[in-house]
C-alpha cells in the first residue's frame, strides 16, 4: 500500500522515530504500530488509457471485438471511450477503464492491449482512486 | 469574451486513512463540481449502503450511476473550478507502480494537497520514519511538485475539538519535516485546519475556529501560482508515436514541453542527428502555423523517413539541439528505491524510462547512500542500496538516449527504473558526463 512498501513489511518492525528524532516506546509506539499495521481491500480506480490503432478505420469495432474482451481478461472494466483525432487523418482512442489496485500498476492491462495485432501502443496517463 | 481560466492539475497524497479521498469527495461537493441533487442522492444511497461515514468517499463511485442514467461521461478526471481557476484532481492510489504514470504520463502535478490527520494516534503513524505522510513528502519534492496545501484534517475529531493548541503542534512538527525534504515552509507551503468529513474551512470559514484568520482550502487553492509556461525555453517535443499516412507521409506525433514550434523552423532529431525543415503543423486535424508548451501536435518535416525519427527521439530546435548521453557517456541521478527484491548493487541493468524513451541502463557507479530523513550523506560508495533508501548514482546506457539535466528542462530530466514489470526507483537528472566517443 505504502510507496516504499510498507504496510505488510517486515520493515515495520523498526523504531519509530518522531518529527524530533525522539524513539516511541511502549504504548505510544503499539498505538502507531497499529495505525500502520491496517490492512484495506484493493482500491477501486480509473485509469485513462490512450490507445494508438495500427489503422484508423472501423475503430468502434476494434473496442468492442478485441480490446474490450481483453480488458476485461485482466480484470478490468472497460467503462467509455472516445475517438479523438490528432493529425493528418490520424486518430487516438482515449479509454476510460475501472481496474483494481494491485502489483504492477496499469502494466498487465498496458501490455494486454498493446499486444492486440490491431493495436500499435497502449499507455495509461492518468490514473486515480475513485472508491 | 472572458479569458479562460487557467488550468492546474492537483494530486492528493498523504497517509492511509488520514482523509483523503473524504478531503476530495467534499471539496467536489462544495465547488459546485458534484450537484446538491446528486449529493443527496448519493448520500441516500451511501445510507442505504450502510456506509454512511464514508459518504463523501463514496462520491468518487459515480460511476454506476452515470452508466445507469447514460449521461455523457466527460473523460478527464474530477474537475472543478474555483473564482480563478480550473483544477483537475487526482486521488493518488498508494502503490509504489503507479507512480510511473506520474512521470511519464501526462498527470505531472503543479501541486499536491498533502493531508495529515490531526488525530494523535494517526499523525504519529503518518509522520513517523517510515509513513506515508514522510514518504509522500519526499517523492513530492523528488517528482518535481514545487507548491504543497498541507490540510491538518479531523479538526472535528473529539481528542482534537477544533483547538488551536493542536493544530500549531502538528503544524510545528510537519514544518521540520517539510524542511529536510527540501521546501520552503514560508513561500512554497500553505498550513491550514479542516475537517473534511463536516466541512470546516473548506470553502467557507469555519464557525467552530474563529481563531484562524488564514484562508479556506478553496481559496488557499485558488491563490496557488499558475506555473508559467515554458514558452522562452529551446523547443523539445518528446515523440510519442510515428505515424505513416498516405497523402502526409511520416508524421510524428508528440507534446511540445518547452519552447514554441513554428512552420519553417529548422529541427534536429536526437538521437538520429536528422535535420530538415518543419512544413507543417497539425492539432486535432486543423493546420497551424506554431504551436505552445501542451499542445499535443502532429507534423511533418521534409526527407524525414521512418528510420530517422521514432518513440522516444526528441524534436528540437537545429540551433539549440537535446543532449543525447551514450554508452561512453554517464548520468548522475539522485533516486530513491521505492521497490526491489533484493537489492540494487553495481552491474544492475534494468530499463530507465524518461518522457517517452525507455533504454536499458547500468549502474555503474553507487556515489552516495543519503539519509531519507534528513538528506545527509550516510554512506560514500555503498555496496548496495535497497527499499526506502535515496542515493545518488551514476548510469551507463547501453545505446543513445535523448535526455535533459533536470535544472535545465525538469521535462526531460526525470526518470522511472523499470524492472521485472514493476517500478524499482524514480529520481531526477542531476549531471551529465560526456566520454570520448
Ligand atoms: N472525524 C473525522 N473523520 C474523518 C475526517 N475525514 C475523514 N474521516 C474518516 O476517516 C476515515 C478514512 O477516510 P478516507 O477519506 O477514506 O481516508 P483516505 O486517506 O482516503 O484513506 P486511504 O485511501 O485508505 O489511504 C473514514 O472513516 C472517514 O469518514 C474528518 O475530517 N473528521
Ligand atoms: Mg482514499
Amino acid at each position: 500500500m505504502s510507496l516504499f512498501g510498507g504496510v505488510n513489511d517486515a520493515a515495520d518492525s523498526h523504531v519509530i522515530i518522531n518529527a524530533q528524532n525522539v524513539i516511541l516506546k511502549g504504548p505510544e509506539r503499539e498505538k502507531i504500530m497499529a495505525e500502520k499495521k491496517k490492512v484495506k481491500p484493493p482500491k477501486t480506480l480509473m485509469g485513462i488509457f490512450d490507445i494508438i490503432p495500427e489503422d484508423f478505420d472501423a475503430l468502434d469495432d476494434l473496442m468492442k471485438n478485441l480490446v474490450k474482451p481483453a480488458v476485461e481478461k485482466e480484470e478490468g472494466f472497460l467503462e467509455t471511450y472516445k475517438i479523438e483525432p490528432i493529425a493528418f487523418g490520424a486518430k487516438k482512442i482515449i479509454a476510460r477503464i475501472l481496474l483494481k489496485e494491485r502489483t504492477g500498476g496499469t502494466q498487465p492491462l498496458e501490455d494486454a492491449i498493446s499486444n492486440l495485432e490491431e493495436v500499435q501502443r497502449a499507455e495509461c496517463t492518468m490514473v486515480s482512486i475513485i472508491s | 469574451m472572458a479569458k479562460e481560466k487557467p488550468h492546474m492539475n492537483l494530486v492528493i497524497i498523504g497517509h492511509i486513512d488520514n482523509g483523503k479521498s473524504t478531503l476530495m469527495g467534499h471539496l467536489l461537493i462544495k465547488t459546485g463540481a458534484v450537484s446538491d441533487r446528486e449529493a443527496r442522492e448519493m448520500e441516500k444511497m451511501a445510507k442505504d449502503l450502510d456506509r454512511e461515514s464514508w459518504k463523501f468517499a463514496y462520491f468518487m463511485d459515480r460511476l454506476a450511476e452515470e452508466r445507469k442514467r447514460g449521461i455523457t461521461i466527460d473523460l478527464a478526471f474530477r474537475k472543478f473550478e474555483t473564482k480563478n481557476k480550473y483544477f483537475t484532481i487526482i486521488d493518488a492510489p498508494g502503490h509504489a507502480d503507479f507512480v510511473k504514470n506520474m512521470i511519464t504520463g501526462a498527470s505531472q502535478a503543479d501541486a499536491a494537497i498533502l493531508v495529515f490527520s490531526a488525530k494523535t494516534s494517526e499523525f504519529a503513524a503518518a509522520i513517523s520514519d517510515n509513513g506515508q505522510g514522510r514518504e509522500h513528502a519526499f517523492l513530492a519534492k523528488t517528482l518535481g511538485v514545487k507548491k504543497l496545501v498541507l490540510a491538518i484534517n479531523k479538526m472535528d475529531d473529539a481528542s482534537v475539538n477544533y483547538a488551536e493548541d493542536r493544530f500549531n503542534e502538528v503544524k510545528a512538527e510537519i514544518v521540520i519535516l517539510l524542511k529536510v525534504v527540501g521546501y520552503n515552509t514560508d513561500a512554497d507551503v500553505t498550513f491550514l485546519p479542516v475537517s473534511a468529513f463536516k466541512g470546516d474551512n473548506l470553502a467557507e470559514p469555519s464557525e467552530n475556529m474563529k481563531w484562524w484568520k488564514g484562508p479556506t482550502l478553496v481559496d488557499a487553492l485558488d491563490s496557488l501560482p499558475v506555473p508559467e509556461k515554458p514558452t522562452g525555453k529551446p523547443l523539445r517535443i518528446p515523440v510519442q508515436d510515428v505515424y505513416k499516412i498516405k497523402g502526409a507521409g511520416v508524421v510524428p506525433v508528440g507534446r511540445v514541453e518547452t519552447g514554441m514550434m513554428k512552420v519553417g523552423m529548422q529541427c534536429v532529431i536526437a538521437p538520429t542527428n536528422f535535420l530538415g525543415e518543419l512544413r507543417s503543423i497539425e492539432m486535432h486535424h486543423e493546420a497551424m502555423q506554431s504551436a505552445e508548451p501542451g499542445d499535443n501536435v502532429g507534423f511533418n518535416i521534409r526527407g524525414i523517413t521512418m528510420k530517422d525519427i521514432f518513440r522516444g527521439c526528441v524534436v528540437a530546435d537545429a540551433k539549440n539541439p537535446c543532449t543525447v548521453i551514450g554508452p561512453q557517456d554517464r548520468l548522475t541521478a539522485q533516486v530513491i528505491v521505492i521497490w526491489h527484491p533484493t537489492a540494487v548493487a553495481l552491474g544492475y541493468t534494468p530499463v530507465v524510462h524518461s518522457h517517452t524513451a525507455q533504454i536499458a541502463c547500468k549502474f555503474v557507479e553507487l556515489s552516495k547512500k543519503l539519509d531519507g530523513k534528513t538528506g545527509q550523506v550516510l554512506e560514500d560508495n555503498p555496496q548496495f542500496i535497497k527499499k526506502g533508501d535515496a542515493a545518488i548514482v551514476k548510469l551507463q546506457p547501453i545505446k543513445k538516449f535523448p535526455l535533459e539535466k533536470y535544472k535545465d528542462f525538469p521535462e526531460l530530466g526525470r526518470i522511472a527504473v523499470r524492472d521485472m514489470g514493476r517500478t524499482v526507483s524514480v529520481g531526477v537528472v542531476l549531471n551529465i558526463e560526456k566520454g570520448e566517443e
